[in-house]
């Protein structure tokens, strides 16, 4: 091994160290098809908020021209936002900035649709709203779980982002299964409901995540 | 460095010899002290090394090496920012905490001066010169063993006196 002048002292040691460590490692497969899986798991989460929901329309609602752009604004984002936290985990891969700011206008699109929807009445206004954001949180809970597992299998460089991403993209699956379960179609509702808790939700994955995906960057000791 | 994932490590070697010039000169273009950069540059190493499952062999080297390069400098220069934030500059520095004339040093000068002089000798050269115990034992013309012996019986000695 002949080491370049200009190095540091301490890289003949460093290389010797690093090698002694250079065990096989399995490569880590390009975001889109990582994503895959994780999208069966979110239609999945969104199927079985159907099956198990409140609505009597079951999937006539999505016949519904409102309730489709709704759904498919909420699939962007999530979609939008997992592909943003997979991208941050590849270094060397561009863009997860550009997809991030994506899943933020679809979700602000569908917190605009949301809107449309008339409010019928105030009755209930505050325990449903908690009661569909808890559901937003517990439907979100398994897709961000899988996102974060994922995402830690990389080598995220900017874990708050990475992490907020992973929470968006997640609690958004969680929206749109509430949507699908939740017989209210009050639009003052469905955004206090059900979006509110998206914005909560990425705000409590970076508290909760970020330190834990930037642990790969740490020295060892 | 495919075959670095696959566990050459002779491959690996070489890969990080082909790396260690450009990280270095990328690292000396972006930080201004040396010592910083040499942090750094094994800084560098470390993320490249816990990252390396993430290269993806069909894509070219450079930008990835780069990418982490580029976070590893900007996280330190965060970092700077932050400790110089929360630094003050004051004009007067505050006064040491032992002056010359002050209580607390004629009370450790009263309390040497009572030691036994080889006791004293060790304490004085291990704790207020800072030197090590084989030159200070060098200093004192004794063994770095006996010259330990002597420090512990002035620990001793100063407890007892204090």
């Amino acid at each position: 091994m002949t080491r370049e002048p200009d190095l540091p002292r301490s890289h003949a040691a460093l290389v010797a160290r690093l090698a002694g460590d250079a065990r096989s490692v399995r490569p880590l497969r390009p975001p889109a098809v990582r994503l895959v899986p994780w999208l069966a798991l979110a239609v999945a989460v969104v199927a079985g908020a159907m099956a198990v929901g409140l609505r009597t329309d079951g999937p006539a609602m999505l016949v519904h021209p409102l309730v489709a752009l709704e759904l498919a604004a909420l699939a962007a984002g999530a979609i939008l936002a997992a592909a943003a936290a997979l991208t941050a985990a590849a270094p060397g891969r561009t863009g997860a900035r550009r997809l991030a700011r994506a899943a933020l206008a679809a979700a602000l699109v569908a917190t605009a649709l949301f809107l449309v929807e008339p409010t019928r009445s105030l009755a209930g206004f505050v325990p449903n709203g908690l009661r569909c954001a808890f559901c937003v949180g517990l439907f979100g809970a398994l897709p961000w779980l899988a996102l974060f597992v994922l995402v830690r299998r990389g080598a995220p460089l900017d874990a708050g982002r990475a992490a907020a991403y992973v929470g968006a993209a997640a609690f958004l699956v969680g929206a749109a299964a509430v949507r699908v379960a939740c017989p209210i179609d009050d639009g003052l509702h469905l955004v206090a409901g059900h979006m509110a808790p998206v914005a909560l939700g990425v705000a409590l994955s970076v508290l909760l995540a970020a330190r834990a995906l930037a642990r790969w960057r740490r020295r060892p000791a | 460095m495919a075959a670095t994932q696959r566990g050459d490590a002779a491959a690996y070697v070489a890969l990080l010899n082909d790396v260690g010039p450009l990280v270095l000169s990328f690292l000396r273009r972006r930080v201004r002290s040396p010592e910083d950069a040499e942090d750094l540059y094994q800084d560098v190493f470390f993320a490249l090394h816990r990252a390396r499952h993430t290269y993806e062999p069909p894509r070219p080297v450079e930008p990835w090496l780069f990418t982490i390069a580029r976070h590893v400098v900007a996280d330190h220069l965060e970092r700077r920012q932050l400790r110089a934030a929360r630094e003050v500059v004051v004009e007067d520095p505050p006064a040491p905490a032992v002056e010359g004339d002050g209580f607390a040093r004629r009370q450790l000068e009263q309390v040497l001066g009572g030691m036994p002089p080889s006791q004293r000798e060790a304490l004085e050269l291990l704790k207020v010169d800072g030197l090590s115990v084989e030159r200070a034992a060098a200093r004192a013309r004794t063994t770095p063993a006996a010259l330990k012996v002597r420090a512990h019986r002035a620990y001793r000695t100063l407890r007892h006196l204090l």
